[in-house]
């Protein structure tokens, strides 16, 4: 209704001003708010809006900064301020776009591009308003940014028994995120094979490891940790690891 | 006059936020670094989006101790200033409508719709909460075209470009070709907010009895027509009204102007 105000109210306008009478016609309108029409639209479109979030649950995954929250309550907890973009000395965090895959607004990495560099001081912790980012995090090697996997046993040149180690060595947590196991080269019989072993209870998901891998498409990658990680259930017991205790 | 004082200070403001803004992201120097949707001043003051952190409060029954403080820092600024002066002197996307809005008068280009009414915004400020709340995800935030916008002029580069400029560009063509004020005044749930706080603000723009008399086309130029006609029926203030000082410089005789008191 209060649309057609501009037209309507030439003289109205006037007319108010010098006898201090409301003009004829020109009332506000915002009396249905609480009707139950209002109330069906404002809870049905909020449902609408409800399924309409469930798909970002399937999202793609994305490497978070350090001390990130779940998934679930990350982006929602992220205010999308992008000051932990701007506290990264390295410019590793990036802001999600809309069709980018990730949540937008919400800060990620691409480690294939610029990887976490594990600061001691974790810059991009302390400045996040929300608590989206763990102010609790202190310890940068506590971090779960993801988990590196060896993706591609296949391309790995290191599986083929040609020396590479890169990943090894790029590892921050050097000797105990990624460890390196030999065994005896079944094709050459004379040479070994070193393979790069990535332990869970260590890896934080820098990423240095997918930065630094050599191939043209990485063959060890950083993952979410819910993606790669099994789970044993109950059914299934080591038992000479309970016999160890 | 149409351009007047109200006119240069309100752009000038918004200039100065902006600036600030972006001298804090390209330089390093950390004046005002973050946002509109949260940010810190002078490395120390917090200031939070309070629907933003509504959402997420209902998203996730939760909310961090600085985003409160923040939250409630800007909450508190305008119910001072004014609940829609952030339309009107800070928000970025509400310069792209009236850029859009002052170039469809110069082309004379007929808008077809009016718009739909002021009050439905304040359903699609429901909606997002509601939405929220049961889904556990602050989703409009994600796609809010004022936020889309403001990341990225300051994000640019780092994760933000086109898709974020297209979206900001459907507006501006919205605003264009189909409705005046069609976003701000019908539809920003952000808006709705700030209209919410303005029905209890301190600033407001008041019609003055016995200083000459009230332009009869002053309609053109108030972005906001429920505002205007509210100010001019001395009712109650609705929130509607963006602060923009438009009428009060077009007037320009004291019959509207500024003031800053409690109640009607
Ligand atoms: S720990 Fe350092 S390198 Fe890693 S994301 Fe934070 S600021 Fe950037
Ligand atoms: S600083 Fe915190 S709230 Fe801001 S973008 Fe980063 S994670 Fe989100
Ligand atoms: S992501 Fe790679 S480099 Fe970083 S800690 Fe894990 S294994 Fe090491
Ligand atoms: S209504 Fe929304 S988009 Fe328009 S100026 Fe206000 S906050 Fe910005």
């Amino acid at each position: 209704m209060d649309t057609s105000v501009t037209q309507s109210h030439g003289s109205g306008v006037d007319r108010s001003a010098k006898s201090g009478r409301p003009p004829v016609g020109m009332t506000t309108t915002r009396r249905g708010f609480l009707s139950l029409g209002g109330f069906v639209g404002v809870v049905g479109g909020g449902v609408a809006l409800a399924v309409l979030s469930s798909g970002a649950e399937k999202r793609v995954y994305a490497q978070r900064p350090p001390g990130a929250l779940k998934e679930m309550e990350f982006i929602s907890r992220c205010v999308k301020c992008g000051q932990c973009v701007r506290a990264c000395p390295y410019d590793s965090i990036l802001m999600g776009e809309p069709g980018s895959g990730v949540a937008p607004g919400t800060p990620y990495l691409v480690a294939r591009n610029v990887p976490c560099y594990m600061c001691e001081d974790i810059p991009c912790v302390p400045v996040c308003p929300s608590g989206a980012l763990d102010h609790g995090l202190t310890d940068i090697n506590k971090a779960t940014m993801g988990l590196a996997v060896l993706s591609d046993r296949e391309n790995c040149i290191a599986l083929q028994g040609l020396r590479c180690e890169v990943c090894f060595t790029a590892c921050p947590i050097q000797g105990q995120a990624i460890t390196l196991e030999y065994r005896v080269n079944e094709r050459t019989r004379r040479h070994s094979i070193f393979e790069p072993v990535v332990h869970s209870d260590k890896c934080t998901g820098c990423g240095k490891c997918e930065h630094a891998c050599i191939l043209e498409e990485p063959a060890i990658k950083v993952m979410a940790v819910k993606q790669v990680k099994g789970k044993l259930g109950r059914h299934y017991r080591f038992g000479w690891l309970e016999e160890g205790q | 006059m149409r351009y007047g004082k109200w006119w240069v200070t309100r752009r000038l403001t918004f200039l100065l936020i902006l600036a600030l803004f972006l001298v804090s992201a390209r330089s390093g120097v950390n004046v005002l670094v973050g946002n509109y949707s949260g940010s810190t001043f002078l490395g120390v003051i917090p200031a939070v989006d309070p629907l933003l952190a509504i959402q997420s409060y209902f998203a996730t029954g939760g909310l961090y101790q600085t985003a409160i403080i923040g939250a409630v820092l800007v909450g508190a600024l305008y119910l001072v200033v004014g609940g829609r002066a952030f339309c009107g002197w800070v928000c970025p996307l509400g310069v792209v409508v009236d850029f859009a809005n002052w170039l469809s008068r110069k082309l004379k280009i007929k808008r077809p719709f009016q718009g739909f009414s002021s009050s439905t915004k304040y359903y699609m400020m429901g909606i997002v909460l509601v939405g929220a709340t049961i889904s556990g995800v602050a989703l409009y935030e994600m796609y809010n075209p004022v936020s889309i916008l403001h990341r990225a002029i300051l994000f640019e580069g780092v994760g933000i470009g086109a898709v974020s400029w297209m979206i900001v560009g459907i507006l501006f063509l919205y605003e264009l070709g189909v409705a005046r004020s069609g976003w701000c005044k019908s539809l920003c749930p952000q808006g709705a907010f700030y209209s919410t706080l303005g029905k209890f603000s301190l600033m407001k723009v008041v019609a003055n009895e016995g200083r000459g008399s009230i332009p009869k086309n002053i309609g053109e130029v108030c972005p906001e027509p429920a505002a205007l006609v509210n100010i001019l029926n001395h009712e109650r203030q609705n929130g509607e009204c963006t602060l923009c000082g438009a009428c009060v410089d077009y007037a320009g005789n004291g019959s509207l102007s500024f003031t800053l008191k409690p109640g009607s």
